[in-house]
């Protein structure tokens, strides 16, 4: 099972083994990371799962798609590197990547 | 006025929610009255875009012209329920609104706006959302092991020391029987106990006013636990939750304990000199072996007044009375040290080094350590 470094505003680390498969606002959620709200259960409806790929795992997952970038429109201080975590699906390639939160989801 | 011939600008003006109608370019062509209590109750100036009070965040990409137009082509749209936009209210604050857009068949087209105040609704929502984040992270970090099962006794929440407990990987228990994390001959009488447990009027059963009970790891070892459970009555049926905790470690440390307690009193009961522990009462708590040698056999000593047990004689009196003042200062804390005359039950007379030494715990005698040694064997 891979391990995801989820990392909050303030720098805050959060290991958290996450199954091949799930995607990374659920295991958040599960986790009770703070800092990933997922207020629509992961229907890419809300923008509140908001974070920011680093190059290395930005290189693992799939461009983002109309949808999620229509609903990136509704997240704050969104850049390049911005993506919906309930859109990234977890694989043992990502083991140990880091996923950086924003300050706020609302 | 008959209800066919109220015009539609009349019907909406007194419609209860906040309602605005918007051009294509979102001019606000008109104001409901709970629209303009909302926004800006003196008044809104026809052709006032609506972006005034809809405004774009400098923080986010976010347009909300284009996104209403959007919602008026797909008013079903998924993302409605979930996100809202930001208004600025006539109260100065900005609140969060949801809205529902409907499209006029005009040309060009025009824009009906529903605006909800969510704020409460928000606020209720934060809050439930702390508060379960607060009881995950409670959850999360209990060493106990905690689990729910819902009624068919499927495990429908493991926490992460389950998970250790038991030797499973983390989250791989939820959706399994409970029967995994008993031994097969336990199975089936749990079963029944749980449903017994279901039945019964008490909502809790706490840990110690239960027996030990055992799990099994995943690799089949088993385990000795203690265990707290309670029933909880869902939307979905019954679920029980039950707090486990590992005994292992006590257990070792009991076993430890009696072992050195053994050592101790093996030590006690075999030392040549004789031996007697008083209590502060003055009655015998226990007696070594060369001690009880002292006294006629079969005599219990256990719970006796120390002072008159019947190896005391000679001048029976003069003895005891010497003893209890010799027992007495050394309860108020002064070891004392003497030559004692005794006769053995068979009738010889013997002088003992006869010696009393306090023993003290927080400053208080707690109990007094008599000990004696034949002083004619030194000869």
């Amino acid at each position: 099972m891979p391990t995801i470094i989820y990392v909050e505003h303030n720098g805050t680390e959060h290991a958290v083994s996450v199954a091949p498969g799930q995607n990374l606002m659920q295991a958040a959620v599960e986790h009770a990371i703070p800092g990933i709200e997922g207020d629509c259960g992961g229907l890419c409806a809300c923008g509140t799962c908001h974070v920011y790929l680093p190059d290395d795992l930005a290189a693992l997952v799939d461009a983002p798609d109309e949808l999620e970038q229509g609903m990136l429109e509704f997240a704050f201080d969104v850049n390049d590197t911005s993506r919906l975590s309930c859109q990234l699906i977890a694989d043992d390639a990502m083991d140990g990547k880091r996923v950086l939160m924003p300050k706020r989801q609302y | 006025m008959p209800f066919e011939t109220q015009s539609a600008r009349d019907l909406l003006r007194s419609f209860p929610e906040p309602a605005l109608v918007i051009d294509h370019q979102g001019g606000i062509l008109f104001a409901n009255v709970a629209g303009e209590r909302l926004l800006q109750p003196q008044g809104i100036e026809p052709g006032t875009s609506i972006t005034a009070f809809l405004p774009e965040d400098e923080r986010s990409r976010l347009r909300p012209l284009d996104w209403l137009k959007r919602w008026a082509e797909s008013p079903d749209a998924p993302e409605l329920r979930h996100v809202h936009l930001y208004c600025a209210a006539a109260s100065g604050s900005t609140i969060p609104v949801r809205v529902r857009v409907g499209r006029l068949n005009l040309d060009p087209p025009c824009y009906m706006v529903m605006l909800q105040d969510v704020s409460e609704e928000q606020a209720r929502q934060h809050e439930t959302r702390q508060a379960q984040r607060l009881a995950s992270r409670q959850l999360a970090i209990s060493a106990d092991a905690i689990l729910n099962v819902d009624e068919r006794l499927k495990i429908t929440y493991a926490n992460a020391a389950t998970h250790t407990l038991f030797g499973y990987p983390a989250g791989s228990l939820v959706g399994k029987p409970l029967a995994l994390l008993l031994p097969e001959r336990f199975r089936a009488d749990h079963d029944k106990y749980v449903h017994a447990f279901a039945a019964e009027t008490s909502p809790a059963r706490l840990m110690g006013e239960r027996a030990e009970i055992t799990g099994r790891h995943a690799d089949g070892t088993e385990l000795p636990l203690e265990a707290s459970i309670a029933k909880i009555t869902t939307d979905r049926g019954q679920v029980f939750t039950a707090h486990l905790r590992d005994l292992r470690e006590r257990k070792a440390q009991e076993a430890n304990l009696r072992r050195a307690l053994s050592s101790l009193s093996t030590i006690f009961e075999h030392a040549l000199q004789a031996m007697a522990l008083i209590n502060p009462d003055g009655t015998v708590e226990q007696m070594n072996a060369a001690a009880r040698q002292l006294l006629p056999s079969g005599f219990n000593p256990q719970g006796q007044a120390f002072v008159a047990l019947p190896f005391w004689s000679d001048d029976a009196q003069a003895t005891r009375t010497n003893l209890t003042e010799a027992l007495d200062s050394s309860m108020q804390g002064t070891p004392v040290r003497q030559a004692v005359g005794i006769t053995m039950p068979e009738g010889t007379h013997r002088t003992l080094d006869f010696s009393l030494t306090p023993v003290l715990a927080d400053g208080a005698v707690v109990a007094v350590v008599a000990e004696a040694r034949d002083l004619l064997e030194d000869v």
